[in-house]
């Protein structure tokens, strides 16, 4: 007999992509505090230990849903409370990070002697100065579809690019 | 004990959104830190040798500015070697100057209700008549204050209660709104009060050094803020107890180079402000009065269309020359009767107490239609008639 996992399916994909977060952000060099996400929407705060720059504040989603690539962007419905705080004026730079899962639940991550594998990716956006008329469809009152560049994925080497945009005030 | 009080994280945002931009840079500016460069569109980087770096924001309307002020107040805690409850004190303050008022040797910090009324009330009377002496110094103050004095009484505020004594705080923004080497009316005011407590400080001294020469020593405090109003305030905050402390505390958003000590009065003062007080309202002021007389200069005042004129009258005594200070509807009246060279009635009280006689609370109450006198004399011949209303 199984016993019933103690955690919901939403806070295991919010785990992981909080597990990879913190994973680039040890490779790349950085420090990552976790916040209440209930407070204002964000989730993790990636910084050097400085009280104020370079950092980041992260807004994580975990999907299984991401629509196939088209002209080099994936579609994602975001909801729409995070869309505002994701958009609104900040003293710190706000980024939005999707993490793409596998559909199938076993396969989200492995471990064997050789590796630890977190598949597949995440993707990170920036939605500061964005023209919600670049939304293609305002699916229903709760989210917002956005379009999120292939080429934004993110890893040590993009997450020390942002942090030094982060430092000089340029995202 | 005091690791516990070091470790408290403010989290309440409605808290800390209150303290404002400007607080957050003066304290940094007074502990050393300059402005030196901009950060994205609303923060400015403030840098100071051996400390971290700081970026204060510049306005409250950032999705993330309860977590920047937190963070402001966690270091300004760690390099002044404080707790963050006493730098969240500071800065709530930081922006304002303060007036406080404080019954000393409290049990607990506790005060009969009744008393701590008269502490209140007296404490609004006593900036009321500064206000209103550095609007025209005046040994009596018979009008209230006038409505573009009330903004500045609007703006203030009564500070929050504290602990271990009983005291009350009357705080007064000092935020610059256009030049900074131009002091805003409300730090010019709180000035103004704190000379004119000292010069009742200095006058009350000096009286019971020189019983003989109270009346002087009060009249000269007068041009210093001192008035009957002034002296009665301090006395209904004085006499539901021993003695009261009065300390000034200045802003930190704009620069003060005045060093004002605090100040004690006790019940042993009580009978020589009132005796002030009496011998300035005997002295001062006759109620309604009228003269007769020619307009012989008008000079509109800045705002809202109100004007001075000087009245050439006569009465039982001759010649004399009144001051007045008229409202819109009444100097636009003055200035017909100075054009068409009529007399006019003025009614209002004569003050005595300045160097010049004035007339307080002026009112046109009629012009006379008469030819002018040809040699600016014979005022008050020829019917009397309203030719205003």
């Amino acid at each position: 007999m199984t016993d019933a996992l103690p955690t919901s399916i939403g806070d295991r994909k919010r785990r992981l992509s909080v597990a990879y977060t913190m994973a680039v952000a040890a490779q790349a060099g950085y420090r990552v505090d976790i916040l209440d996400s209930d407070r204002d929407g964000v989730d993790l705060r990636i910084d050097t230990g400085k009280a104020f720059r370079p950092a980041l504040d992260i807004s994580l989603q975990a999907t299984t849903l991401l629509e196939p690539p088209k002209a080099g962007c994936t579609a994602y419905s975001l909801p729409s409370c995070r869309y505002e705080r994701l958009r609104m004026k900040t003293q710190t730079p706000r980024i939005l990070i999707v993490l793409d899962l596998p559909k199938q639940e076993d396969r989200w991550s492995s471990v064997n002697f050789n590796e630890l594998v977190l598949r597949h990716r995440a993707y990170w956006l920036s939605l500061k100065d964005h023209d919600p008329k670049d939304i293609e469809e305002i699916s229903n009152m709760h989210s917002v579809r956005i379009d999120i560049p292939m080429r934004n994925l993110f890893n040590a080497a993009s997450l020390q690019r942002l942090m030094a945009l982060s430092r000089t005030g340029d995202i | 004990m005091d690791v516990a009080i070091r470790d408290i994280v403010i989290r309440d945002a409605a808290a800390l959104s209150c303290l404002s931009p400007a607080a957050l840079a003066a304290w940094a500016q007074s502990k050393g830190w300059r402005k030196s460069g901009r950060y994205r569109e609303h923060s400015d980087i403030y840098r100071a040798p051996d400390k971290p770096e700081l970026l204060i924001p510049t306005v409250r309307e950032l999705g993330d500015y309860p977590q920047v002020v937190g963070r402001l107040i966690s270091v300004f805690a760690e390099v002044a070697d404080s707790d963050p409850l006493t730098i969240y004190r500071e800065l709530a303050r930081a922006d304002r100057d303060a007036i406080r008022v404080q019954v000393p040797d409290r049990p607990h910090g506790s005060v009969a209700a009744e008393g701590a009324v008269e502490l209140i009330v007296g404490a609004w009377g006593v900036v009321r008549s500064a206000l209103r002496s550095m609007n025209a110094p005046r040994a009596v103050h018979w009008e209230n204050p006038r409505p573009k004095m009330r903004v500045h009484l609007d703006r203030m505020l009564m500070g929050q209660a504290e602990h271990e004594s009983f005291a009350i705080t009357l705080l007064s923004p000092a935020i610059v709104q256009g030049l900074p080497e131009i002091e805003p009316a409300e730090r010019v005011m709180t000035k103004y009060l704190a000379r004119a407590m000292h010069a009742l400080r200095s006058a009350t001294d000096r009286s019971i050094e020189r019983p003989d020469g109270q009346k002087d020593f009060f009249a000269q405090a007068v041009k210093e803020g001192v008035s009957a109003n002034l002296c009665e305030s301090m006395v209904s905050m004085l006499e539901p107890f021993h003695s009261i402390d009065i300390a000034f505390s200045w802003a930190y958003t704009i620069e003060t180079k005045i060093s004002v000590s605090a100040l004690a009065f006790e019940k042993g003062d009580i009978p020589i402000l009132k005796k002030a007080a009496d011998r300035f309202r005997r002295e001062a002021l006759e109620p309604n009065r009228s003269f007769v007389g020619m307009v012989e200069r008008v000079e509109r005042s800045q705002i809202d269309g109100e004007g001075r004129i000087i009245l050439r009258a006569l009465d039982s005594r001759g010649e004399r020359r009144l001051r007045a200070h008229l409202m819109p509807c009444d100097y636009e009246k003055a200035v017909r009767a100075f054009e068409e060279r009529m007399p006019i009635v003025l009614v209002g009280d004569l003050d005595r107490s300045g160097g010049r006689r004035q007339l307080v609370d002026a009112r046109v109450v009629h012009a006379m239609a008469a030819s002018p006198p040809p040699d600016d004399e014979g005022v008050g011949a020829g019917s009397q008639v309203d030719l205003f209303d």
